[in-house]
């Protein structure tokens, strides 16, 4: 019984790791259990600059799910490298660190930094506004996308994932230029934009108006999303979204993702994740199936 | 610390007063240390709607068992409120840093507004078992009607002076305990005085109006809507008034428990 997988060049110990944004760099987690059997860890994003975040309230309950809008808070590059990197290095599991910017050089900057001090692998998060181009996030138009991909990727040698964001017609347009640029693996999906309103006091009930949705409510656009990629795009594929249970996870990877993520389902169950690597290997011993590679895109559509 | 996550068995959850319950939980034996002030997020059903765990604090514990005392506001207080003894919930905790316990007041105030008494009980047990006959100790009350009140006679068993304030005047004072804090500063010789004070956000809007008039500050009890509980997801951010750097901290891992003067109050409002 194998769980092993890869993420293009990234070996993993198995396919289950934590979203960014949802574990820290894992310092809090490890109160709770060991979290050097994840499959990996993947970091909050890292910006340039320190970020302080968003007005509260940053954070409500929607139907099986819930909204954010935390506003990519964090302590910026130099103080990630003293203070964060040292703690993920010391790690018996993958760290992959989210990288985020508004400008072309923002992303470069930051992601040579990381891969100059050793890290091995690197998610692009494609999902907040390019200043260049006021509102539009940086995964809703593939030109820029395949831009922002390739100037990282001739910087360095870290294996780069490039992750995008499902608020767009069509995510295998984006995938493939993700692709062209020269991305090792996609991470598929970042939240869906939403939003709720109070009556009571008839204001949004988050700070920022407006947030991203997460939770088992997405599962579904989600799987569609790898589903719709894995059939038209040939790239290694990160699924997150959703997932809280070893089933939720191997409808990703039947549909064609060959590693997942635990995001939101972290906040209720800290040991999802665990329980989520356990359950697939029963999966494997129950249906006497080798490795869990054999699975990936096992789904077959209907005539 | 290690914090626990596990799913233990209700012992009872019984009504107190209107729409007021207390709940009694198994404690598993590997539960660490409960500091007063501390919280635990319960995740009420095993599905995932209600999505979030809720955030509720410790009343009262033992070896064997640990309570919180909660109101039904909403969805998920409202399943709490019906589950019966031997049903299990999933508890993570203990969680956040509690209230320091300061030895050397002459007059320990407590201000609760309503169910913020909850988070009161234990800071208050530990001052008075440490500090007993050597201080004054008041409890400050206020509620919106009688059929409310709960908890304050286990204030009253510990020694403290009882003072109450209903909004509609059924019981005690007619108005808000904000006035009875009003009453206490102008009227009497306190000595050296620590406040700790839990309520709705109106009423710690109102201390910071009363309060530093006579040069008191307030250890406070803050809520803020919560996913994780333990620090990873920074949504819990609350603003203060800390100058350079960032402004917001976490409520579930560096609070809840604030000095009133750290908070930036304008953001509030
Ligand atoms: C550290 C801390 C300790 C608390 N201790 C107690 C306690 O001992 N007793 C008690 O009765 N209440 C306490 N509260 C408030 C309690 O968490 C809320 O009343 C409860 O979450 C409401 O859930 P609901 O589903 O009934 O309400 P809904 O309004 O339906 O809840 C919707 C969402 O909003 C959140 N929410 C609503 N009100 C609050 C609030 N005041 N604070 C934080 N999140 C909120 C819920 O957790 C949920 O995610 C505490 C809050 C915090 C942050
Ligand atoms: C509170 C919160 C913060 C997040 N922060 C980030 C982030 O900083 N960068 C990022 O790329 N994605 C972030 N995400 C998105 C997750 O990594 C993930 O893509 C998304 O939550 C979908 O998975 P889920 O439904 O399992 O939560 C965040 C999600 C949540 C809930
Ligand atoms: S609730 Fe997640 S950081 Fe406080």
């Amino acid at each position: 019984m194998d769980l092993s997988t890869s993420l293009g060049r990234l070996k993993l110990k198995n396919p289950v790791l934590v979203a960014s944004g949802t574990f820290g760099i894992g310092e809090e987690m490890r109160r709770i259990f060991n979290i050097d059997l994840l499959g990996g860890i993947i970091t909050k994003s890292v910006t340039l600059k320190a970020r302080f975040g968003n007005p509260p309230p940053r954070i409500c309950e929607t139907p099986s799910g819930m909204l954010n809008s935390i506003g990519l808070e964090n302590v910026g590059l130099e103080r990630f490298l003293k203070e964060k990197l040292p703690f993920l290095k010391k790690r018996k599991t993958v760290t992959i660190v989210n990288v985020a910017g508004h400008t072309l050089d923002e992303f470069v900057t930051v992601a040579r930094a990381l891969d100059r001090a050793g890290v091995r692998a690197l998610e692009l998060n494609l999902s907040c506004p390019n200043v260049g181009r006021e509102g539009l996030e940086w995964s809703q138009d593939p030109r820029r996308a395949a831009e922002v991909v390739r100037a990282v990727k001739r910087r360095v040698r870290a294996c780069v994932i490039a992750k995008l964001s499902p608020n767009v017609t069509d995510i295998t347009e984006i995938a493939r230029a993700a692709k062209d640029g020269g991305a090792d693996a996609v991470s598929l999906i970042n939240s869906l934009i939403g939003m709720a309103i109070d009556p009571v006091t008839r204001a949004p009930r988050l700070g920022a108006q407006t947030g991203g949705l997460t939770g088992p409510a997405i599962r579904p656009v989600a799987v569609r999303c790898v589903w719709e990629v894995a059939r038209s795009v040939r790239i290694p594929i990160l699924g997150m979204g959703g997932i809280a249970s070893a089933e939720d996870a191997l409808e990703f990877i039947l549909a064609g993702a060959s590693a997942v993520a635990i995001g939101s389902a972290n906040f209720v169950n800290p040991k999802a994740a665990l329980e989520v690597i356990q359950g697939l290997g029963n999966y494997l011993k129950r249906c006497q199936i080798r490795g869990i590679s054999d699975l990936v895109g096992g789904a077959q559509p209907h005539a | 610390m290690p914090i626990l996550q596990n799913s233990v068995r209700i012992v009872s959850n019984r009504r107190l007063a209107q729409d007021h319950y207390r709940l009694r939980l198994e404690r598993p034996r590997s539960f660490p240390e409960i500091e007063a002030g501390q919280f635990v997020q319960l995740r009420l059903e095993e599905g995932w709607d209600p999505f979030l765990p809720r955030p509720l604090c410790l009343y009262e514990h033992s070896r064997l068992w640990m309570d919180v005392v909660y109101q039904v506001v909403g969805r998920g207080t409202a399943i709490l409120s019906k589950k019966k003894a031997g049903a299990s919930v999933g508890v993570l905790g203990p969680l956040g840093l509690g209230f320091p316990i300061l030895l050397d007041g002459d007059t320990y105030v407590f201000v609760a507004g309503g169910v913020g008494i909850a988070s009161l009980y234990l800071a208050a047990k530990e001052l008075v078992r440490q500090v007993k006959g050597r201080a004054r100790f008041i409890l400050l009350f206020g509620l919106k009607s009688v059929g409310m009140l709960h908890c304050h006679q286990d204030f009253r068993e510990l020694g403290f002076e009882l003072r109450i304030a209903t909004d509609d005047g059924s019981y005690g004072k007619k108005g808000y305990v904000t006035g009875l804090v009003e009453q206490l500063f102008e009227k009497e010789q306190l000595g050296r005085v620590w406040v700790y004070a839990c309520g709705p956000r109106p009423m710690f809007l109102a201390l910071t109006g009363i309060l530093p008039r006579f040069g008191q500050d307030a250890y406070l009890s803050l809520d803020e809507h919560m996913a994780c509980g333990v620090g990873v997801c920074l949504g819990c951010a609350v603003k203060t008034v800390r100058g350079n750097g960032d402004p917001y901290r976490l409520v579930c891992k560096e609070g809840p428990v604030f000095k009133m003067s750290e908070i930036d109050w304008e953001s509030k409002k």
